[in-house]
């Protein structure tokens, strides 16, 4: 999956009200990055849904 | 007895100089507001001493006890509390501009609860900016650490360990969601308890993430943070998540001795690529030491604790982000830069990922929970490393960079335990050759302090580093 750009940042959180100044923008958008692709490797750790997610589920 | 040692001196002591009527809990007081008069500008450790208010209150203790009602051993005895703790008309700043002229109109609850022991309040104490990571530069004075002014204190209690660490005062309440108690406590060679979720209240604790926070005590030694315990342990109405579970007597679970004690040391910790070699050695010596002394030791393995920091990362720090979102879009410019950077970053991870890293989270209590199924008691290092030089900034040039930022804190090792819920302490267990003190963390069953407070006392019974003090004078 392609990293996201200082201008997706920016407009991902122009979305929810949220102004991030040129100085914060370049790294804000390398944390983003980092661990988006951190928690992404979380899902080959969960198991495939079971019996007891299904039937809490709503 | 010379005035300028009380500070120094435990609860114990200080209760039975009292009973004895050898001191007075003024006389105490005085003697901790003459050590921070001459060392909180070097340490800032303290924000706000109220120090009219600490002396009313040690007067109507001595009054108290002079009419025969005294309140316990914690009857005139001082303590401070993280700025990050409500303490009614004091200043509650957060380690923040955003919250500087907060005042509230109550104490948190842990707070209330020490008063009502007797304790007297005598000031709130410093930390990380919203307990939210180092700050570059802090609204109120820089922390150091006692051990060396050029090391940080850690965080993000920073203050409620180098008050203790430093003489200031014999006992301090912290706040921790990802370690901020135990960190610091390691890194400055005191002791400090995350209780089990739930066991104190965190009414009147602004914290990051209401589901890890914990309110909990540090102190010199084992038995101050058992007694600290046993006074703000409990269920609290205006806290929905406190258990109705039974407070145990924690200080006579300190006089039990280690002999059956059973005791797992985390092979994913000590065998961590990160960990330095001399912090392995001392938390090895230590083991050896708790062996020696009665317990038996074995190794336990818990596969999913190497993805705790990024299961903690997608738990807690949305939730901040969500606390403090309307400041973040109104008052950024007034949150120090790492903070603000952390926040922003938070606030834009998507809500599918983050349900993913609380399901592993549930996984990883199972997890730890099968590895105390057959031990009382896990322990490994509480930090990495020593305390490192204080923050400064430092230009992210990679994603790599930023993840090393974002996890390679001093709470790769403590976190775990926010996101499972047992009860964590770490116990100085020795002195790096830079004479920096080192942590050793030991962790117990859900409402298992008894045990954990077992074990780290008769560690402090078979050492003396919680005896040894930083030369600041």
């Amino acid at each position: 999956m392609s990293d996201l750009t200082p201008e997706h940042v920016r407009a991902l959180a122009a979305a929810i009200g949220l102004t991030i100044g040129d100085d914060d923008l370049e790294d804000v958008t390398f944390r983003l990055n980092a661990t988006l692709q951190h928690l992404r490797a979380l899902d080959m750790l969960e198991p495939p849904p079971g019996p007891t997610m299904l039937s809490s589920g709503v | 007895m010379d005035e300028r040692d009380l500070p120094w001196l435990g609860v114990d002591v200080l209760a039975d100089l009292l009973r004895r009527g050898e001191t007075s809990s003024e006389e105490i007081v005085r003697a901790c507001l003459a050590r921070i008069d001459r060392l909180n500008p070097t340490l800032a450790a303290f924000i706000t001493v109220d120090a009219d208010g600490a002396l009313r209150a040690a007067r109507r203790a001595d009054r108290d006890r002079a009419s025969r009602r005294a309140r316990g051993p914690l009857h005139g005895i001082p303590f401070a509390a993280k700025d990050a703790l409500w303490a009614k008309g004091l200043p509650a700043t957060n380690g923040s501009r955003l919250f500087a002229d907060f005042v509230p109109s109550e104490d948190a609850t842990v707070i209330a609860r020490l008063r009502a022991a007797g304790a007297v309040l005598l000031g709130k104490l410093n930390m990380m900016e919203l307990g939210f990571g180092p700050t570059l530069r802090p609204p109120f004075g820089t922390p150091r650490n006692p051990w060396n002014i050029e090391r940080t204190p850690g965080g993000s209690s920073s203050g409620s360990a180098s008050a203790v660490a430093a003489g200031l005062v014999p006992i301090t309440l912290g706040g921790d969601t990802g370690g901020s108690i135990r960190l610091p406590a390691a890194l400055c060679g005191v002791v400090g308890l995350k209780p089990t979720r739930g066991r104190v209240s965190r009414h009147g604790l602004m914290g990051i993430c209401p589901e890890l926070d914990c309110a909990g005590p540090l102190a010199a030694s084992v038995t101050d943070v058992a007694r600290a315990l046993r006074v703000i342990a409990g269920h609290d109405r205006r806290d929905p998540g406190t258990s109705r579970s039974g407070v145990v007597d924690y200080v006579r679970t300190t006089a039990r001795g280690l002999h059956g004690a059973r005791l797992g040391v985390v092979t994913e910790f000590m065998e961590s690529a990160v960990l330095d070699a001399e912090v392995r050695r001392l938390v090895t010596d230590a083991v050896a030491t708790l062996a020696k002394a009665g317990a038996r030791v074995s190794e336990v393995s818990v596969p999913l604790i190497a993805h705790a920091p990024t299961i903690y990362i997608g738990i807690a720090e949305p939730e901040a982000a969500t606390l403090f979102r309307q400041r973040l879009i109104t008052r950024a410019e007034d949150l120090d830069v790492l903070p603000r950077r952390r926040l922003f970053t938070a606030s834009l991870l998507p809500a599918s990922l983050v349900a993913s890293a609380r399901r592993l989270g549930e996984r990883l209590r199972t997890e730890v929970d099968s590895a105390l199924r057959d031990v009382d008691v896990l322990v490994g290092p509480t930090t990495p490393t020593e305390a490192p030089p204080l923050p400064v900034a430092a230009r992210i040039g990679s994603a790599n960079e930023a993840w090393i930022a974002a996890v390679a804190g001093r709470s790769l090792f403590t976190n775990p335990f926010n996101v499972t819920g047992h009860p964590a302490m770490s116990v100085p267990c020795g002195f790096t050759p830079q004479a920096l003190p080192v942590g050793l963390q030991i962790v117990g069953r859900y409402n298992g302090e008894a045990d954990v407070l077992r074990v780290g006392a008769a560690y402090q019974a078979a050492t003396d580093w919680h005896r040894r003090h930083p030369r600041l004078e």
